[in-house]
């Protein structure tokens, strides 16, 4: 029962390689002895675990991480192993490929959007045998063929970002930012053919291995990070932000092309151009950044943690778009509006707590002058009857969300985009339905998906997560919804 | 046309489905404490969510969701513990029994710490921020770390150990002035 400052000492040594996972045996043994001896031990126990548990709260990588990992184990039992076309860097063992959690969870998700399930399967037939990533993230992504969703997997085959970023995971790990224009082919789990555009691969080490191939060379990262830029049949600019890269070509009748069989390595912070306009050319180049090849309005500087469902984030939207409305639109856009704005005033808004909200109208709510805040715009439009569903998962917490014409009309000059021709404060559609239960009503039930039905908000007990069911009248209605978080800075 | 049994969708399952995606974390902390293992951990947490899908009708609406479903992952932890894990297990019996609390202490104590939590890690130095941001906000392993940090893995265990120490004391100083506010 005593509490000896080196056995609680120990104890969390021994904790902290438990939630490392690089606990020995013996040290779990040890980890035992402790507990069961001393009260004292148990306390700091449960203290350290009931912080990592809040930590995880905040930042929930660690679990959320896990379950993209393993969703396409599940999917396929017996996951093909690709051999990778560079026999030279084999990939080391995946570590510690953790037990299957997803199936569940997938499950959960495929609630939300059934509909869109049925076509992601339909356009890519053998989408659940043979996937090589997964689509992580899109901000203002236009593509020109099939238009994944966020959170689908990607099958081998050729892909064309026309416009926009796009944010891969492949399934040995490595996670890939595209900007667009693109056009790129998935080979397999750790292969990447990159025929023009630009990116930046970031490689974990347990993903070492893997290959990035463009018309000019091929790629094989050493370790961490590195940006490309490829014009087709033109040149390939190779920039290394962190650890080390190499570089080979495949032919060898220049000179330049003999040294790049054996292969050139470049460091941290160099860059090299391969020019193949008539014979293969290496030169030094100025280095670039990530933020320099990707620019800045990715999806991880956005302050979104997770997108599912029918979602997708466009940085490009204009007056427009407010009122019309494009084929295979029925979705949630996500337009990030302007940071950092203090609050002179009180700001009216909708909700700030969390729960399930089904009826809209005044509810006397207001974020405090002085607070800081970064807002979000979300727009719904359909060109079809049915209901939209996303889920949507910020990384700060969201002081209020605006549901109501009048308070979107209200805080459109304070924050929103300036280059955007809101619509004034008598466009009383604008805003979600219905406002009393008289409304709903008249209305059919929520679920049938075919008819004008409540719209349903629904904010997570932490306050970081908003979940929507949204419904409006094909090509003619438009909701629109304002989300304020606490501001990054 | 829909039975209970089935798998219908019913209305309430999109909100259901939120609802366990924002619990994920909790129930994952929940279970690692009495697992004292990550893999197994996850493990256990992909038959609870089953679980939780397939009840998801006899949720009392109204009632505590992490409640409900702290106790669904209980008697998971305790089926695993029995059967399938039964020669995997980090703790002993008697210490599984020793660490045991109410559901309710449990949730209470992780709910305080996390809005002390979010200032604490304010206060960190940049570079430990970064780094607990890369563990845990990019869910990148340990071995990830040392090979982006060219630290070795003993010496990235070591400065999240001393951070997560820091953390700690942060947060038990903070919760105290907070009680002592309180009364």
């Amino acid at each position: 029962m005593s509490a000896d400052p080196d056995t609680l000492e120990e104890l969390e040594h021994l904790v902290s390689k438990m939630l490392e996972q690089t606990l020995s045996q013996k040290e779990k043994a040890r980890l035992n002895e402790l507990l069961l001896d001393s009260k004292a031990a148990r306390a700091l126990y449960h203290e350290i675990l009931d912080n990592h548990e809040a930590l995880c709260s905040i930042y929930p990588g660690e679990v959320f991480n896990s379950a993209l990992e393993t969703e396409n184990e599940i999917i396929r039992p017996e996951p093909p192993r690709v051999t990778a076309p560079l026999a030279r860097f084999p990939s080391l063992p995946m570590i510690a490929s953790a037990a299957a959690i997803a199936i569940a969870f997938i499950t959960a998700f495929a609630f939300l959007n059934p509909k869109e399930d049925a076509q992601n399967t339909a356009s890519n037939s053998n989408q659940s045998s043979d996937t090589v990533a997964r689509l992580i993230a899109s901000v203002d992504a236009v593509w020109q063929d099939a238009a994944p969703a966020p959170g689908s997997s990607l099958p081998p085959g050729s892909y064309s970002l026309e416009q926009g970023s796009a944010d891969l995971k492949f399934d040995e790990g490595a996670r890939i930012t595209l900007r667009g224009p693109a056009r790129f082919n998935l080979k397999s789990a750790n292969h990447l053919h990159l025929l023009s555009g630009k990116m930046v691969a970031y490689i974990p080490e347990d993903a070492l291995g893997f290959a990035v191939t463009t018309p000019q060379s091929e790629i094989v990262d050493l370790g961490t990070e590195f940006g490309l830029d490829v014009v087709a049949d033109g040149r390939t600019d190779i920039h290394v932000m962190d650890g080390l890269v190499e570089v080979y070509s495949r032919n060898a009748s220049s000179d330049t092309e003999k040294i790049l069989q054996t292969g050139i390595k470049i460091e941290e912070g160099q860059a090299r151009r391969l020019e193949s306009a008539d014979a293969l050319r290496l030169q030094d180049i100025p280095f670039f950044t990530r933020e320099q090849i990707l620019g800045n309005r990715r999806f991880e500087n956005l302050g979104l943690s997770l997108l599912r469902g029918s979602v997708k984030v466009r940085n490009d939207f204009a007056t427009q778009d407010i009122y019309e409305t494009i084929s295979e639109q029925s979705r949630i856009e996500v337009i990030p509006e302007s940071e950092g704005v203090l609050l002179e005033q009180d700001a009216v808004v909708t909700f700030t707590e969390p729960g399930k909200y089904r009826f809209f109208g005044p509810t006397g709510k207001t974020i405090p002058a002085g607070t800081k805040v970064d807002s979000f715009l979300l727009h719904f439009r359909s060109d079809e009857m049915k209901i939209i569903r996303g889920v949507i998962k910020f990384d700060r917490p969201i002081l209020g969300l605006i549901c109501e014409s009048d308070q979107l009309a209200a805080t459109d000059a304070l924050v929103g985009l300036a280059s955007v021709d809101y619509p004034s404060a008598s466009y009383s559609f604008r805003s979600l339905e219905p406002h009393n239960y008289k409304q709903v009503s008249n209305l059919p039930a929520y679920d049938t998906g075919g008819g004008l039905s409540a719209d349903e908000v629904t904010l997570s007990q932490d306050m970081t997560t908003l979940g929507l069911h949204v419904n409006v009248i094909p090509n003619e209605g438009m909701d629109q919804l304002r989300v304020l978080v606490l501001s990054k800075d | 046309m829909t039975t209970p049994e089935n798998d219908e969708p019913s209305p309430n399952n999109g909100d259901l489905a939120m609802e366990i995606t924002s619990i994920q974390p909790r129930l994952y902390g929940f279970i690692l404490k009495r697992l004292a293992d990550r893999e197994y951990t996850l493990e256990v947490l992909q038959r609870t969510n089953l679980v939780l899908c397939r009840k998801a009708n006899e949720f009392q609406k109204g009632s505590s969701f992490t409640a409900w479903a702290f106790t669904i992952a209980k008697f998971q932890i305790m089926a695993w513990r029995k059967d399938e894990g039964r020669n995997r297990l980090v703790f002993t019996e008697d210490v599984y029994a020793l660490l045991d609390r109410s559901s309710a202490d449990e949730a209470d104590s992780v709910d305080r710490r996390i809005p002390v939590l979010k200032g604490c890690l304010n206060r960190l130095r940049q570079d430990e921020r970064e780094l607990i941001q890369q563990r845990y906000r990019d869910g990148l392993s340990i071995e990830a770390l040392a090979g982006n940090l060219q630290y070795s893995i003993d010496a990235i265990g070591m400065r999240l150990l001393r951070i997560r120490k820091k953390l700690g004391t942060c947060i038990r100083l903070n919760l105290n002035t907070e009680g002592q506010h309180e009364r």
